[in-house]
């Protein structure tokens, strides 16, 4: 996807502006966001002539690199933490009947570890394809169908042996 | 896979932190804001120093090109930028006071610093009119709110034309003792290092002094907004400690990280 012109890079941006901004807003101090979004674009466009033709997994691994970045001087992170909605009105959690299930499935998330919280959120929340997931966080295909098995089966673990099966509305992509 | 594993991405999408919704007006300004910089920006863009904790990692241009992020830009507009690695030259932020002294309207240092910034972001202005609030100077420094009643913008800069500036949000509508930041980040090292911090305050706010690596810091508050900035060798964008002075006479003091907006 090579971009040759203002125009082009314009369609691209507002293509994919929402997306990129939602994948940061899961992951950064709201503080930062805004600036992990310009340094995300502003290398998409000093970088427009080598984009690949989906950039959507180019945009999301930039912004993470930028993240993951952030904190010089501190140890090097690996891996970004990703939040989830702690609390919202009952009319949109309905898939979950019981509030006890939202606060089980939210405190097993936070004892994932980052990596598998990246690995989930990758698929759940962005809707990537496993290989453009492994893209983001640059491992190969199998690699990271891999990882995503092992990442579900953790988070089943930590949320309870017993599971929960109501079914809740498919993510929306 | 059992069931229970198949079901929980299901499960998981209802807790998206971030899901589908439109934009707010104030987001899509800073959506079409960043849009016009990234394409204005010089090609040798370069990441300055990123102190740690809440700080907006700044980008940099040449000098006398403008960019920025979605809220943030730094400009080197003088003939010679900045030494350092900073936005504003060492000499500069060596005369820096603690307590601002506070120009009048028609000064030099008011005149000069409104143009610079209305010229530094000059895309968002495009010849309105503006006004400034939160006008001081600390040393050599001016630090000015620019509005032109859409569009607000925080301007530090030097009789040089040294500078940075940032697209901030308008004020926030507290409870009458409470402070909140809205925009605060650290630039540079050593001797060019500098932190910022502006936000909200609420009607019974007289003062705030914020306290970082040994230097106290009276903030300017107008227009229920509070503006201060500070040098710092090691900028983290936040201060160590920040009394909060109401107008019945009472202070408390609390951590700068308790200004910050919650999740």
């Amino acid at each position: 996807m090579a971009i040759d012109s203002e125009d082009e890079f314009t369609d691209a941006y507002r293509a994919h502006y929402e997306d990129v901004l939602r994948f940061v807003r899961r992951r950064a101090h709201p503080m930062n966001v805004d600036d992990i979004v310009g340094e995300t674009f502003l290398a998409a466009w000093r970088r427009r002539h080598e984009l690949p033709e989906d950039p959507r997994p180019w945009l999301f691994g930039t912004a993470r690199n930028a993240m993951l970045n952030a904190h010089r001087g501190q140890r090097r992170q690996t891996a970004v933490a990703v939040r989830v909605m702690e609390n919202r009105g009952e009319d949109s959690y309905d898939g979950l009947a019981q509030a006890e299930d939202r606060m089980d499935l939210v405190a097993a998330w936070r004892q994932l570890s980052a990596v598998d919280q990246e690995v989930l959120a990758l698929h759940v929340w962005e809707g990537l394809a496993d290989r453009d997931a492994a893209t983001v966080l640059g491992c190969s295909r199998a690699a990271y169908t891999m990882r995503l098995s092992r990442s579900k089966r953790r988070l089943a673990k930590l949320f309870g042996p017993t599971g929960r099966t109501t079914p809740a509305p498919a993510p929306a992509h | 896979m059992n069931d229970h594993e198949k079901n929980l991405p299901r499960l998981l999408a209802a807790l998206d932190a971030a899901p589908v919704r439109e934009l707010t007006e104030a987001e899509s300004n800073r959506k079409e804001h960043l849009l016009r910089t990234v394409m204005s920006s010089a090609t040798s863009v370069s990441q300055p120093t990123a102190p740690p904790g809440r700080r907006r990692p700044w980008l940099w241009v040449a000098a006398g090109a403008v960019t920025a992020t979605a809220a943030v830009a730094v400009v080197a507009q003088a003939p010679h930028s900045a030494s350092g690695s900073g936005p504003l030259p060492a000499a500069e932020l060596a005369s820096w006071t603690g307590t601002p002294s506070r120009p009048s309207a028609t000064s030099p240092e008011a005149t000069a610093a409104e143009k610079w910034c209305v010229k530094a972001l000059s895309s968002d202005y495009s010849g309105k009119p503006v006004s400034y609030a939160n006008l001081d100077v600390r040393g050599s420094i001016t630090s000015v709110v620019v509005t032109d009643g859409k569009t607000t913008s925080y301007c530090l800069t030097d009789k040089a034309g040294h500078g940075m500036a940032e697209v901030i949000d308008p004020v926030k509508k507290l409870a009458g003792n409470a402070v909140e930041v809205d925009s605060a980040g650290g630039h540079g090292e050593g001797s060019t290092g500098l932190n910022y911090m502006e936000g909200s305050v609420g009607s019974d706010v007289r003062a705030v002094t914020l306290h970082d690596g040994g230097r106290t810091i009276e903030a300017t508050i107008q227009n229920n907004r509070f503006t201060a900035w500070w040098p710092s060798a090691e900028p983290s964008g936040s201060a160590d400690k920040v009394d909060i002075t109401l107008k019945n006479g009472s202070t408390r003091t609390v951590t700068g990280d308790s200004i910050f907006p919650k999740d």
